[in-house]
Parts: C-alpha cells; sequence; structure tokens
C-alpha cells in the first residue's frame, strides 16, 4: 500500500483511539447525580410527611422526645411523619489521623492505651469503617463530610484540586456546611487538601492552618503544627465544628510500613490528643455538649501504603466519643472489649463494620443537624441509644429513611417509584405484618422493587406505631433499616448506572482503531519472528486482562516476557551473522548483558498486590548501603555528563565549552537532587555533603528545580538551533542523507536523559546506567540481525528490522515501567516528583511532571529507539577502540571509511526499502499493541462489570491503559518520538 | 597454518539424528515418556512438600533413565566416525588443539571404542555416555542455573530449589544431545542458534526448555495453592514440554 494511505490510515487509528477512551470513560465512570441545594430540617422525615409545624431549628427542644416527637399525625403524602430528635450536641470535634487502621487503635499492640480504657467505660463507641477505594485522602475526606459515595471519576480529577473544578465540596451539602448554615463557625488545622475542598478563599473556616503532606520524611512538624493550636482553641468557645487532620502516621506507614519504629510512638502521641481533648470535654463547661469523633480515612497495607483495597487499606477505625455515651444503658450499645481481636476470619474487622459514610447521618442526628442531601449513611443505630425512650432512635432512623428515599425516588424517577410502592403494599398486606419481603409478592424483579418491598413495609410499620402507642420499637427499627441498608447498597453498586451503549460504542471504536493500526503495517505477509512474537504477545496481553490476580501482578508477563525474546533475538543475530567467530562472541555477549541487566533491574523495585513490601534493592539494600547508592547515583551524572560532552555537543561547540557546558547542566541537577533526597528520604543522605547542602541552603528546592529545568531547555535550544544550522544547505540535512557522527536525535538524548534523570526517585537513578548499557548491547543485536559489517551502507537509516525494534521496546519499556515501582494498582503513584519546580498550583505542568516521572523509563525508551533507527557510522573518531592492532586497523577503518563515503553519494540515491520508514512501522506496530490492549481492558470492564473487583483492579487498568494510550503512545512514541526522528533526519 | 583436522561429528549438523533401529531401542524409546512423566507422577505430592530433597532424591532416576535412553537408542558420537586423525599429528598443533579440545576427548575416546567395538558394542558405549553425564552435570547445570536465574529465578534465596531444577533441566535437554553432537564447538553453536533440525533428540530439550519457560505461568496467580511455590510449576512444565518435544520432533 502507498504510503500516503499508510500515512493516513495510521492518524485515523490513533484519532479513533482518543476518541474510544473519551467515550467508553464516559460511559464506565457514571457521573453521580446530585441533588443540589442544602437540606433543610423540614425535609428530614418532617416535610415528606407533610406536617411541617414542627419547630424548624435544633436546640429549641421539641419537648421530650415522646411528646411532640412522637405525636403522629397523618401526613397528605404516603407515609406518617414524626419528628426529629432534640439534638444531643452542640458542638463536634472531628479528629482524622491519616491512614488510621483499625487495629492500630483496637488491637493488643495498639498505643491508644487512653481510648481503649475509654472503650472499656463505655463512654467511646469504636466502630471499623469501611472506606471504599480508591483510598486515597481527597475522596475519603468527600465521604466523610458528604456521605456519598466518591466514582473513581473523583480520582481523574484528583489532580484538579485547585478549587474550580467538580472537586470542590464548597457548594455541596456537607455537615460542615449545615454547620455553617445554622450560623455555626468552624475552625480547621491539619492536611490541606481540607482547605482545597472547601477553599479558605471563600472563608469556609473561621480559622484553619493547613499542613502539607508533601514530605513523607516529615514525622513530627506536620503533627506538631496541628497540636499546638489545640489549647488555644479549646480554651475559646467560639466554634462548633473542629476539624484536625493529622499526617504524621501516614507519613510513617509509607516510610517504613505498620510495623516501623516510630508507629508506636506516633500512637502514643495521638492517643495523647485524644486524652486531651477528652479531659478537656470533662472539664470545662461549654465544651460539655461535645462530641468526639476520632476517624481514619483510610487504612493501610502490609507496605504502608494505600489506595487500593488491599486488606487493611479499607480498614480504618471510627471512634464516637462523649462522657455522655457512659449513661446509655448497656442494652443501647453492648459491652465492648478492648483491647481485642478482629472478628474471626479477617485480619482487620474490630467490632461492627459501618460505612464511612455512615458518619454523617450520625453526626447529623447526635448534632440535630439535616442529613446532607446526597448522604448514602445509615444512622449508626448504636448511638440511638444516647437519647432516653426507645422512639427516638427510630425517628431519628425514620429521618435517615426519608432522607435516603429522595435519592432513590431520584435514581429510579418518582412516579415509577411511588407506583410500584403502592402495588408492594397492597401484596405485602394490609397490616403491613409480612415479615419477608417476598411473601405474598412472589421474589422481587430487581432492585428497585426489592426497595420498594422495604419501603412499603417500613413505611406501614411507621404508620402502623398511629394505632397503639406501645409499639415494638425493635421491629420497627429492623424495618427501616432493611431500607436503608439495602438502599445504600444499591445505591452505593454504581452497576445501575453504567451506560452500555457508550461503552459498546468505545469497544466498537478501538476494535476499528485496532483494524486501521494493522492495515497501516506495511507487509503482513510472511510474518516475520518479531511479527508472530509481537502479535502472541499482545495477544496474551489481552487475555491477561481477563484475569485479576494478572492485572494486579502484571510485571510478572514482562519480566518472564524479555527474557525470552533475547534470547531469540540474540540466537537470530548470531545464526545470521556471518562475520568472524569474535562478532559472534560479540552478539552472545551482548544478549547476556541485557539479561543480566533485566534480571537486575526486576529486583531492583518490588511491585504488585500479592508480594507488596518484600524485600528489594531500593528498600532492602540501599537503607544500609546509602554510600553505595550515592556512588552509583554520581556515577550515573558522570556518565551522562561525559556523553553530554562528547557526543550532545560534538562539533557544535569547541571541545572546551562543551565540557564547561555539560558540567553546568549536570551540578545543578546533582544538586537538586541532593536536595531534594534530603528533604524527601533524609535516610538515603544522612550525613553526606553537608557543605554543599549548606551553601544551596539559601536556595528553595522549586528555584533549584527550576534553574535545572532552564538550563536544560536553554541547552536543547542551542543544541537544535546549532545542529539544524550547521547541517542547513549540506548533503547531511534531508531525508536519508549520509550517516553522521552524531544525529540530533542521539544529541537530545542524553538532554532527555538528564531530563529523565531529575524526574527520577533518586534510588532508580542507578538503573539509567544499565539503561544505557542495554541500549548498547540492543545496538549490537539489532544491527547483526540485518547486515552484516560489510554490507552496511552509508545510509542514516541503520538497517534493522522495523519489527525486532518495536518489540523489544515494546518489552522494555513496560519491563522499565514496572521495575521503576510502577503497578496497576493507585496506590503505586508516584507524586515526589510532580512538583519539582512548581510554585503555584498548575495542572498541566503538574500533569505533565507527573507522567514523566512515572513513565521515565517508557519514555527513555522511545527516544532511545529513535537512536536505534539512525546507523552508526564509525567508531575509529571515538577514540573508543581497543589499542590492541592500534594503528594498521585504525587506517583499514579510514580507508573503509573514505571508500563508503565515496559510495554514499550514488546509494543515497537508491531507495532501499528495507531501510525505509523505520519510524512509521515502529509507530503502526506500537498503536496495534495499544489498540488491542485498550480493547481488551474495556471488554474486560464490561464484561466483569459486575465483578467484585471491577473498581478495585479494573477501573484502575483502564486508567493506566488511558495513560499508557494518551501519555505514553499518543503524546510519547506518536508525537515526541517522530519529533526526535524528524529533527534526527534533519541534521 | 595447517587447518587441524576437524573431528567428523557422527552426523552431519543438517540431518536428524535417527534412533537405533533394534527392538530394545523402538521399545525404550517409547518407554522413556512414560517413566520421566511416570516418576514425576508419582513423587509429586513430596515434590510439593519438599522439592529439594524430591529432585535430589529423583535426579539419579532420571540419569538412569536417560542414560539408558542414550546407550540403548540413540548412536553415539563415535559410532560411524573413522578417525583419520594419527596421535601424533595433535602435538604438532598444540595452538589449534585448544579450542576444540573438548572435542577431540570425545574422538579419542572414540577411536578407542573404534578399536573395541568388536568385542563389546554396549560396553563401549558406556564411555561416551559417562562423559555425557560428567558434561551434564559439571558444564549444563552451572549454566543454566545461571539461565534460569537471567529468566528470573530467585536470586538471593531458594538456591538449592533453583540449582536442582538446572540439575533436573540439564538431565532433560543435554545427556543426548552431548551423546550424539559430542562437543564440537561449530555443533552446539548451530544447536544454541536453532540451525539443526527438530528431531526426536533435539525436540526433547528444546521441549523441555520451552516447557520450563510456560511453567511459569501459573506462579503468579492468587489460587493460594501449595504447588505454586518454586519450582514445581515449572519442573512440572520441563516433564512435560520435553516429552511432548520427544514426540513433535520424533514425529515431525
Amino acid at each position: 500500500m502507498a504510503r500516503l494511505q499508510r500515512l493516513v490510515s495510521l492518524a485515523a487509528a490513533n484519532g479513533l483511539l482518543l476518541i474510544a477512551i473519551v467515550v467508553f470513560a464516559q460511559g464506565f465512570f457514571p457521573v453521580k447525580k446530585l441533588l443540589p441545594g442544602l437540606a433543610g430540617l423540614e425535609e428530614d422525615g418532617e416535610g415528606y410527611g407533610g406536617g411541617g409545624e414542627e419547630e424548624g431549628e435544633m436546640g429549641t427542644g421539641m419537648g421530650t422526645e415522646m411528646g411532640t416527637g412522637m405525636g403522629m399525625r397523618m401526613g397528605s403524602g404516603m407515609g406518617m411523619g414524626f419528628g426529629r430528635p432534640k439534638a444531643v450536641f452542640d458542638r463536634v470535634i472531628f479528629v482524622v489521623v491519616d491512614a488510621l487502621r483499625s487495629d492500630f487503635v483496637y488491637g493488643f499492640e495498639s498505643g491508644f492505651g487512653f481510648t481503649q480504657s475509654l472503650i472499656r467505660a463505655g463512654t467511646a463507641l469504636p466502630f471499623t469503617a469501611h472506606a471504599s477505594p480508591p483510598t486515597v485522602t481527597m475522596p475519603r475526606i468527600k465521604a466523610l463530610t458528604t456521605g456519598s459515595v466518591p466514582s473513581f471519576a473523583d480520582l481523574l480529577f484528583n489532580l484538579d484540586e485547585s478549587g474550580g473544578g467538580s472537586s470542590s465540596l464548597a457548594t455541596q451539602d456537607t455537615w460542615l456546611a449545615q454547620i455553617r448554615a445554622r450560623g455555626g463557625k468552624l475552625v480547621f488545622y491539619g492536611d490541606d487538601t481540607w482547605l482545597r475542598l472547601f477553599p479558605a478563599e471563600a472563608g469556609f473556616f473561621a480559622r484553619a492552618e493547613g499542613t502539607s503532606s508533601f514530605f513523607v520524611s516529615d514525622f513530627t512538624e506536620v503533627d506538631h503544627n496541628v497540636t499546638r493550636h489545640l489549647p488555644r482553641e479549646l480554651a475559646s468557645s467560639d466554634w462548633e465544628g473542629m476539624i484536625l487532620h493529622f499526617l504524621g502516621l501516614d507519613h510513617i506507614g509509607h516510610k517504613t510500613g505498620p510495623q516501623g519504629v516510630n508507629m508506636l510512638p506516633k500512637q502514643r502521641e495521638m492517643d495523647d490528643i485524644v486524652k486531651m481533648i477528652y479531659e478537656a470535654m470533662e472539664t470545662e463547661t461549654h465544651l460539655e455538649d461535645t462530641l468526639l469523633v476520632l476517624a481514619g480515612d483510610h487504612g493501610m497495607n502490609a507496605g504502608g501504603n494505600h489506595g487500593g483495597s488491599g486488606p487493611g487499606e479499607t480498614e480504618p477505625a471510627l471512634v464516637f466519643a462523649s462522657p455522655k455515651f457512659g449513661a446509655m444503658g448497656k442494652e443501647g450499645r453492648g459491652v465492648y472489649e478492648s483491647p481485642t481481636t478482629p472478628r474471626e476470619g479477617t485480619e482487620f474487622e474490630y467490632y461492627r463494620k459501618v460505612q464511612q459514610s455512615d458518619l454523617v447521618p450520625s453526626l447529623a442526628g447526635l448534632m440535630g443537624l439535616p442529613i446532607p442531601k446526597n448522604s448514602l449513611g445509615v444512622f449508626v443505630r448504636e448511638l440511638g441509644g444516647v437519647w432516653e425512650g426507645r422512639g427516638s432512635g427510630t425517628a431519628m432512623l425514620w429521618g435517615n429513611a426519608v432522607q435516603m428515599l429522595r435519592i432513590v425516588e431520584v435514581t429510579y424517577g418518582v412516579q415509577g417509584f411511588r407506583a410500584l410502592v403502592e402495588s408492594a403494599k397492597a401484596c405485602l398486606g394490609v397490616g403491613g405484618e409480612a415479615s419477608e419481603i417476598d411473601g405474598g409478592c412472589g421474589e422481587p424483579a430487581g432492585d428497585e422493587e426489592a426497595l420498594t418491598r422495604y419501603w412499603a413495609r417500613a413505611s406501614s410499620a411507621v404508620s402502623g406505631l398511629d394505632a397503639d402507642g406501645s409499639a415494638d420499637w425493635a421491629t420497627v427499627d429492623g424495618y427501616i433499616l432493611d431500607f436503608l441498608v439495602a438502599a445504600q447498597e444499591t445505591l452505593s453498586n454504581a452497576a445501575s448506572s453504567y451506560d452500555i451503549p457508550r461503552m459498546v460504542v468505545g469497544i466498537l471504536l478501538s476494535a476499528s482503531a485496532l483494524t486501521l493500526a494493522i492495515i497501516s503495517l506495511p507487509t503482513l505477509w510472511p510474518p516475520s519472528t518479531a511479527g508472530v512474537f509481537f502479535a502472541t504477545a499482545s495477544l496474551l496481553y489481552g487475555a491477561m486482562m481477563f484475569a485479576s490476580s494478572y492485572v494486579e501482578e502484571e510485571q510478572h508477563f514482562w519480566y518472564w516476557l524479555t527474557p525470552a525474546w533475547v534470547l531469540i533475538l540474540t540466537v537470530r543475530s548470531v545464526s545470521r551473522a556471518e562475520g568472524s567467530k569474535r562478532t559472534k562472541v560479540r552478539i552472545v555477549a551482548a544478549g547476556a548483558i541485557i539479561l543480566a541487566v533485566h534480571r537486575v533491574a526486576v529486583r531492583w523495585n518490588q511491585t504488585g498486590q500479592k508480594h507488596a513490601g518484600a524485600p528489594d534493592i531500593v528498600h532492602g539494600f540501599f537503607p544500609d548501603y546509602h554510600m553505595t547508592m550515592w556512588v552509583l547515583v554520581l556515577w550515573t551524572y558522570g556518565r551522562n555528563c561525559y556523553t553530554l560532552a562528547r557526543r550532545t555537543f560534538l562539533d557544535i561547540l569547541p571541545i572546551e565549552a562543551a565540557v564547561a557546558a555539560a558540567v553546568a547542566l549536570t551540578v545543578p541537577a546533582i544538586v537538586f537532587k541532593l536536595n531534594f533526597t534530603q528533604a524527601d528520604a533524609p535516610e538515603l543522605v544522612q550525613g553526606l555533603a553537608v557543605l554543599i547542602r549548606r551553601w544551596t541552603e539559601p536556595f528553595s528546592l522549586i528555584l533549584q528545580a527550576q534553574v535545572t529545568f532552564g538550563l536544560l531547555a536553554l541547552a536543547t535550544v542551542t543544541t537544535v538551533v546549532l545542529a539544524v544550522g550547521l547541517a542547513h544547505g549540506t548533503s547531511i540535512g534531508g531525508k536519508d542523507g549520509p550517516a553522521v557522527n552524531v544525529t540530533l536525535a542521539e544529541r537530545l538524548h542524553y538532554l532527555l536523559t538528564l531530563f529523565l534523570v531529575t524526574q527520577s526517585r533518586t534510588p532508580n537513578i542507578p538503573l539509567f546506567l544499565g539503561l544505557e548499557l542495554q541500549l548498547l548491547a540492543l545496538s549490537v543485536l539489532l544491527d547483526a540481525c540485518s547486515a552484516s559489517t560489510e554490507k552496511r551502507t552509508s545510509h542514516r537509516n541503520a538497517s534493522i528490522s522495523s519489527n525486532e525494534l518495536a518489540t523489544t521496546v515494546l518489552l522494555c519499556s513496560h519491563v522499565y515501567f514496572f521495575c521503576m515501582g510502577g503497578s496497576n494498582s493507585i496506590s503505586s503513584v508516584d507524586l515526589s516528583n510532580a512538583y519539582n519546580g512548581i510554585a503555584d498550583y498548575n495542572v498541566a505542568a503538574v500533569g505533565l511532571l507527573l507522567f514523566t516521572s512515572n513513565w521515565t523509563g517508557p519514555i527513555w525508551w522511545c527516544s532511545a529507539a529513535v537512536s536505534l533507527t539512525f546507523s552508526k557510522r564509525v567508531k575509529a573518531g571515538e577514540g573508543a577502540k581497543p589499542a590492541t592492532n592500534g594503528k594498521r586497523e585504525w587506517i583499514d577503518d579510514e580507508r573503509e571509511r573514505l571508500r563508503r563515503d565515496a559510495e554514499a553519494k550514488p546509494v543515497s540515491a537508491i531507495k532501499d526499502p528495507a531501510t525505509q520508514d523505520h519510524w512509521m512501522v515502529y509507530v503502526s506496530s506500537m498503536t496495534a499493541f495499544v489498540a488491542a490492549s485498550l480493547l481488551a481492558v474495556m471488554v474486560a470492564c464490561t464484561a466483569l462489570r459486575t465483578h467484585l473487583f471491577i473498581w478495585t483492579v479494573f477501573s484502575p487498568k483502564y486508567l493506566y491503559a488511558m495513560a499508557w494510550c494518551v501519555g505514553w503512545h499518543i503524546m510519547v512514541n506518536a508525537g515526541l518520538g517522530s519529533l526526535l526522528r524528524w529533527l534526527g533526519e534533519m541534521a | 597454518m595447517t587447518t587441524p583436522t576437524k573431528p567428523d561429528t557422527a552426523h552431519k549438523p543438517g540431518r536428524p539424528i535417527d534412533l537405533l533401529q533394534t527392538q530394545p531401542s523402538l521399545f525404550f524409546a517409547n518407554l522413556q515418556p512414560i517413566l520421566l512423566l511416570g516418576t514425576l507422577l508419582l513423587s509429586f505430592r513430596s515434590l510439593v512438600a519438599d522439592p529439594v530433597d524430591t529432585l535430589l532424591v529423583l535426579a539419579p532416576t532420571i540419569a538412569i533413565v536417560q542414560t539408558l535412553y542414550c546407550v540403548i537408542c540413540l548412536p553415539s558420537t563415535g559410532d560411524t566416525v573413522a578417525p583419520v586423525t594419527k596421535p601424533g599429528q595433535k602435538k604438532k598443533t598444540p595452538r589449534t588443539q585448544r579450542q576444540d579440545i573438548w572435542a577431540k576427548v570425545i574422538v579419542r575416546y572414540s577411536h578407542i571404542q573404534g578399536q573395541v567395538r568388536d568385542r563389546s558394542s554396549k560396553l563401549s558405549k558406556c564411555q561416551p555416555v559417562f562423559l555425557s553425564l560428567t558434561l551434564t552435570a559439571l558444564l549444563s547445570t552451572p549454566l543454566l542455573y545461571t539461565l534460569l536465574i537471567l529468566f528470573g529465578a530467585p536470586l538471593t534465596t531458594h538456591h538449592p530449589h533453583t540449582l536442582f531444577l538446572a540439575l533436573h533441566l540439564a538431565l532433560l535437554t543435554t545427556p543426548h544431545l552431548f551423546y550424539v553432537h559430542g562437543l564440537d564447538a561449530t555443533a552446539w553453536l548451530r544447536i544454541a542458534s536453532l540451525q539443526v533440525p527438530v528431531d526426536e533428540v533435539y525436540g526433547m530439550s528444546l521441549g523441555a526448555c520451552v516447557g520450563a519457560w510456560l511453567g511459569a505461568i501459573p506462579i503468579p496467580l492468587d489460587w493460594d495453592r501449595e504447588w505454586q511455590k518454586w519450582p514445581v510449576t515449572v519442573v512440572v512444565g520441563m516433564y512435560g514440554g520435553a516429552v511432548v518435544g520427544k514426540f513433535v520432533g520424533g514425529g515431525g
């Protein structure tokens, strides 16, 4: 097929991929309907019944619970309304301890001695609050304040935390907004995520101070900055809600894992804060009606990380404490042992498991606030005992149920739902006595009908309360709870809101993208070995997307496939090489080097779920041998500095200037990395380079990064201008010119390497040495693959097989993504280098830096692939020749070169199709792989949409597939790679 | 410079190896896969329970099976060799001797065998087979051990596991290759670069390697079965692969 047609087909394939991603995402990540505005008290229960003469404001007291509260009035609606019980608390102190896993508070090895004594005394009610994934702070705060279940779509906006986006909670209905709506003041100290969600500029908090969780090496300052405000705030009485968010425990988890030496002291420190607050509540009169809530926003896994749904990540602790609970009857709340063991068969499920969102209606109920409109929480029934008399708890639950019903009705349609309720009431029996919801009506068809049955039964039971004064509260409670729990489950489960047609359209689009990409390949038949391997790998990869454990452990696939491919490549090279035995030995050595580097690299960072936290080089070796690490890091920088001087600036700057420029580029980069590591991971620096650190102390990290990036940009522009200028008008410039000493693409490769090194975590930097070594070995392997030395012409294009190049780069890109610490779990996203040199939040810049810091290896391999498509001219000029038979060989080489140069012109005129269009074939192959993998992920997500792991394994995988497709494939391969290729052809 | 006389291998590199066409040969060639798989099947339970000891105990059994296979079914390197080297000639070219020294050892053995063949053909086979086994233990095992490590075997733990795995892989892949191809560097280069026809002998070796590679697939699955541990699946994979490869090579 003509080149132009192939190009059009390729462009269309990539365009379709983009559309497919967007269309599928719209169908797959449902945008929840949010009810606008703030809830009013009269809406809770009262309004539903149509009564409305109940006093709207809390605090004025609704008589005692029974009097007006239970004075039943027939409403104009279908159910009964009875008033909300009076508020028990007028203040709340909400203490969030980041990553407070349940066992940290409740277990036998806990540091929370005081809290445990409160639990034993009955003044604190303990729960395990299920945090649904993604278990990162922002969506969890959303759940704890609005009561809704944040979807994965929230993760997409997680970057856009600056406020303007949909992630701001300032306009949503939260218990914070409700406190403000009734004139209460809020104060906040802690994680500044809250200040992004509730913007300080809008005056949401009366007093606030945010602490940044940027450097997780900070175990003490982040918490001290919160604690120091506490005595003053406890003494003042002008606030109704105080929110504290402590980050230290989370930092310790990330750094040292849950068993770290700092963990227990930190728990004791947090316990002391609980003690300080609780004792103030007991002694200060203005705090006598105060509720203390101690909650974790999420837990942590055995490695101390979180984000997914691994054991421990979804099980934070939730404690309600107040001296008032002590007066509750024991039958109300039960007796709690503490410390205790988790429920049998679980690791972290202590006491009763509730949902995180349950906090919201509970808090609203206890404080007499309206329940936020979009809350899917269920009032925690143990707290009902705080009111005297059984009826109040029931009234509270009823209010909760009415609030929930609104969401149910909006979801299913008001008219249809009410009609179903009527028919359900009819068949459940007049008296509403049916204890089974399918009694008399048959099996409910679907979630909606089941909900109508629950609602019909509950509302009948409540209206039945009117008739006889002595009600069977427990049964009524049970009926209402049945409805609440069923509604919570149904509404939290997003399965009902997938947009299947859109998802199917997305699948069809990516299927056609795959077809177009295959069409754009020049030759399909007969298949080459590389082609067969590539296709098999794509198929296997696609099949793998349907197995959740392989999605979690995807690295094994690449780690397993790559050695086999390297072996095949080596064997083929050896068999094709016509040269001497020495050539063959060289090829075998090259293969062995690639394998050896690969073997070391895969142990660099342990990744995946199954063996998370297992020892590896970065976490097991470097902390003990930090000198070794720094030697390797400096070696990497040194080598890159050398290549900058000897390759990047070769012929365009005099050698002295080239060396100076290379050093000027490298030194700021090293200094920045050193200072950054000191801030981010001081255990890796320890006492090193104190002088340098002291000298550079006056300059902020942001400035240092800006200097590094600025110099890199300057060097890039200069190199491009000088190289293009030098080549302009000579035979060098132009398509398929003669081979040159160093192409512009290779010059830029070393500058890109320095940028990527800057974007890497320090322990990963030595991997770049291995990368360069593999590239060198690979050029030997690939080169020998297609032509022996005699046949090599002076073409700019290397005579290599594009298919072999594409296969190798595909495998290596993925291997390095995973061995640098990447995985298919949200918790492995590395944010530490995403803010380099950025002072004010900028979505585009942070997004770019985030992508480059997590896809360092794949980006590097793309640039390496470009430089492999250009042939090396000669090696004699490099001075790298071994000195053995030096002189004679050198003369031979020169003669050979002259001969080739003489041949060059006539040869370059003839187009050799085998050496053409490497890059286009490469991009076509990659498009085919990306389209195939995306297709597989989409089909897997659609077919398994009711799978247990859909939100924990498959959805994150889709997000990663999006990043691979848009970021790596379209931006890097098709964009950056083509640009480099074009520049390399120019100069 | 005089070209050293290259030892003739028993078979031209381009031609597949044929089994000895005798009754016991054909019988044992078919019995061998049954013995191999049967042994594995019988000891599977203890292999899962205690891989190291089981592999160690199994090794002599497998070695005997492979030895018998070589002796009964396969033509030895030296079987058709008409050694043209005169004993004195080697000493004159010590420089070139070095590169093919191992190959010459084989030839030397073959030479001796040639003289004794009339007396006892079976006995004469014992020497190359002994050599094959020695080389398998001392040369192939460390090489395959390294290769296993490069292919992802545990680097810092499970050393005995991997070592005995390498031993078994060596037993399945190399004794018969040594036996029929000797130690000629050219022949082995061809073997390594897949330029040898896939006959029964080569097919078995290749199959064992591919099977071992495929055997790693179930390890990361979250089934939490005891047999998913290192190196059980790889052992099963390579035994299965060896048998499949043997039949594919022999049938094709």
